[in-house]
C-alpha cells in the first residue's frame, strides 16, 4: 500500500538524479581512465579534421545521388570525361582514411559516455549518441559495400547510406554548435589545456605528445589511402594491397559488376536474332548486330567509374547516340532538350534502364558501343551492344541494349 | 551562431528522418538494428579492447613506447577496413574481378612494413640525436 505517492516519486527522482556514490563502480570511476594523452585540444583537432573528412564525403555523396536522380533543376556536364570518376573517387578514398579518424575520436572521448551522474545532460548525451551511431553507420556500411559484404546489412545500402548522410550532416552541425565555446577554447594556443577524464589541477599534456598521436592517426590514415587507392588510380594498383578492384583485371582489361549469367541475359545476349529496337518521332526501326556495325562508327576513350569508388579506362567503338537519332529523321533541333532512354535485355531491377539528356545527348563521345579495345564486346560487358557516355557513374552505362526510345520534350 | 548552427542541423536531422520513413526503399527496422548494433559493438566490445591494449602500451619502456603505439594504432586501423575484404564472399560465383587479390598476404606484408619503418625510424630518430648531442657546438 503506497502511503506517500508523492515523496516516492520524488525519492526515485532524486535518486535518479545524483544515485549513491557506492554505485559508482568500474567505468564511472573518477580516475578509470588514465592515459595522459586526452585534453580537449587533442579532441577539438580530431573533431575539425573529421568535419572536413565528413563534409567531403556528404558534398561528394551527394553528387553521385543527383547525377542517378536527377531533379529538375540538377544539371550535370559532359565534361570533363572524369569529373565522376573523380568525385566518386574522392568519395570512397576519404570514407575509408576516415576510419582511424573516426577511432582514435571516439577513444578521446570515450571517458564521456561514463560521466556520474549518468542521467546527467541527458538530451545532449542523446544527440551525441545519434552523432556517433549515424557515423560509425556510414563508415561501416560504406566499408561492407565497397568489399561486396551483404550479409551484415538487412536492408537496401543505397537509399540508407543516403538518408543516414543527412542525419550525419545534421548531427554534426548541432554539434559543432554545442561545442563552439569548448572547441574556441581548447585552441586558444596559450590557454592551458584541459584533461577530459581529470579535474583541474592536473598537469596539461605536453604538446609533443599530442602531436606525435595526430601524426600516428595521420599516419594509418595515409597508410590505408595508399593501400586502397589502386582501385582508382592506375598507377598505384601494383602496391595497394587491400584495394578491392584492380584495373586491368577481367575480360577485356576491365573489371566487371554485373555478369550476363546474374542479370539472366546470357541467352538473349548471344541470341543471332537479336535486334536493338530504336523508336521515336512516330517512327521505329529494328536494327541487327550488322546493321549497327555498317553505320558510321566513332572512338572514343572514356572511364568506367562505378559508386563504389574504383574507375577503369577503356577504348570504346559504337555508333553515336545522336546518329541513331538521325535514322528516326530527326536532327540536332529536334534533340535539344530531349532524351533517350535506353532499355536493358535485363528483365527486373533497378537499373535495367537509364536516360540520357542535357549535353550528354549531344555528346560525340556518347556511343552505342560494340567494340571494347579492339574486339567484339565480352558478353559480361554489354554483348551485344551498351551505352557508354563521358562522366556517367557505371550504374547508369546500360548494358546489353535492346530499346533505345528517344523523346523531344518540346 | 551556435543557435543557427544548431537549428539548421536540427533540421536537417529533421530531413533525414521525414526521407526515410517515407522512402519505400528504406527498411526502417533492419537500418535501426544494424544502427544500435554497430554502437553497442564499438562502445561495449571494440573500444574495451583498444583501451585493454593501450594499458599494455603503457607497460613498455618509455623509450620505445610511442614507437609501439604508432604500430599499434597502424596495424588496428589498417586492420579494421581489410576484416570485411578477408571474410566477404563478394568473389565467390561467375565474377572473378570482385576482390581479386590475396587479402591476407596483403594485410600481413603492410602489418610486417609498417613495423619494419616504425623500427628503422625510432633507431634512425635516436642515432640523429646521439649525433647531435656528440657535434660541438658553436
Amino acid at each position: 500500500m503506497v502511503r506517500h505517492p508523492d515523496g516516492r516519486l520524488k525519492h526515485a527522482l532524486t535518486w535518479l538524479n545524483a544515485p549513491p556514490d557506492r554505485l559508482r563502480r568500474g567505468p564511472f570511476r573518477p580516475d578509470a581512465f588514465p592515459s595522459a594523452l586526452r585534453s580537449t585540444r587533442l579532441t577539438s583537432q580530431l573533431g575539425i579534421a573529421l568535419g572536413v573528412a565528413f563534409l567531403v564525403c556528404f558534398l561528394t555523396g551527394l553528387i553521385s545521388h543527383l547525377v542517378q536522380h536527377p531533379p529538375s533543376w540538377f544539371w550535370w556536364p559532359s565534361e570533363p570525361a572524369g569529373l565522376y570518376r573523380f568525385t566518386q573517387g574522392l568519395h570512397v578514398a576519404t570514407g575509408l582514411a576516415t576510419v582511424p579518424l573516426l577511432g582514435a575520436k571516439l577513444w578521446s572521448v570515450y571517458p564521456r559516455l561514463f560521466t556520474w551522474p549518468p542521467l546527467k545532460h541527458a538530451a545532449e548525451r542523446l544527440s551525441v549518441a545519434v552523432l556517433v551511431a549515424a557515423a560509425l553507420f556510414q563508415l561501416v556500411s560504406g566499408l561492407l559495400n565497397v568489399a561486396h559484404e551483404y550479409r551484415p546489412m538487412p536492408f537496401f545500402f543505397t537509399t540508407a547510406h543516403y538518408w543516414a548522410g543527412w542525419l550525419v550532416i545534421g548531427a554534426l552541425l548541432v554539434h559543432v554548435g554545442v561545442q563552439l565555446p569548448v572547441v574556441r577554447e581548447a585552441l586558444r594556443s596559450r590557454a592551458p589545456h584541459v584533461r577530459l577524464s581529470r579535474g583541474h589541477g592536473a598537469p596539461p599534456v605536453p604538446d609533443a605528445d599530442r602531436r606525435q598521436l595526430l601524426l600516428t592517426v595521420g599516419a594509418a590514415a595515409g597508410v590505408i589511402t595508399v593501400a586502397t587507392l589502386g582501385q582508382t588510380v592506375r598507377p598505384l594498383a601494383a602496391i595497394s594491397a587491400l584495394a578491392p578492384r584492380r584495373p586491368g583485371t577481367g575480360p577485356q582489361g576491365l573489371p566487371i559488376n554485373r555478369t550476363a549469367a546474374a542479370a539472366g541475359v546470357r541467352d538473349a545476349a548471344l541470341d543471332p536474332g537479336y535486334r536493338l529496337t530504336v523508336t521515336g518521332f512516330g517512327r521505329t526501326v529494328e536494327l541487327s548486330l550488322a546493321d549497327l556495325a555498317a553505320l558510321p562508327q566513332h572512338t572514343t576513350v572514356l572511364p568506367i567509374a562505378c559508386v563504389e569508388g574504383w574507375s577503369a579506362v577503356g577504348t570504346w567503338s559504337g555508333v553515336r547516340l545522336r546518329d541513331l537519332a538521325g535514322l528516326l529523321g530527326a536532327d540536332q533541333a529536334d534533340l535539344a532538350g530531349g532524351e533517350a532512354e535506353v532499355e536493358s535485355l535485363q528483365a527486373a531491377g533497378r537499373y535495367r534502364t537509364s536516360t540520357v539528356a542535357g549535353p550528354h545527348l549531344a555528346d560525340d563521345r556518347t556511343l552505342i558501343a560494340l567494340r571494347l579495345g579492339g574486339e567484339p564486346l565480352a558478353v559480361d560487358h554489354g554483348y551485344p551492344a551498351r551505352l557508354i557516355a563521358p562522366n556517367r557513374p557505371g550504374v547508369m552505362q546500360t548494358k546489353w541494349l535492346t530499346r533505345v526510345t528517344i523523346r523531344s520534350l518540346r | 551562431m551556435r543557435r543557427a548552427l544548431i537549428a539548421s542541423g536540427l533540421l536537417l536531422m529533421v530531413y533525414a528522418v521525414v526521407g526515410a520513413t517515407t522512402d519505400t526503399q528504406v527498411s526502417l527496422p533492419g537500418v535501426l538494428i544494424f544502427g544500435v548494433a554497430v554502437l553497442a559493438l564499438h562502445d561495449g566490445v571494440f573500444l574495451p579492447l583498444v583501451l585493454a591494449a593501450g594499458a599494455l602500451i603503457g607497460r613498455v619502456p618509455s623509450r620505445w613506447r610511442s614507437t609501439v603505439r604508432a604500430v599499434a594504432v597502424v596495424n588496428i586501423a589498417v586492420a579494421v577496413v581489410a576484416l570485411p575484404l578477408l571474410v566477404s564472399r563478394g568473389h565467390d560465383g561467375d565474377n572473378p574481378t570482385i576482390l581479386p587479390r590475396p587479402y591476407e598476404i596483403g594485410l600481413l606484408v603492410i602489418v610486417v612494413t609498417t613495423t619494419v619503418s616504425a623500427v628503422l625510424c625510432r633507431k634512425g630518430i635516436e642515432r640523429w640525436r646521439n649525433g647531435r648531442r656528440r657535434r660541438p657546438r658553436g
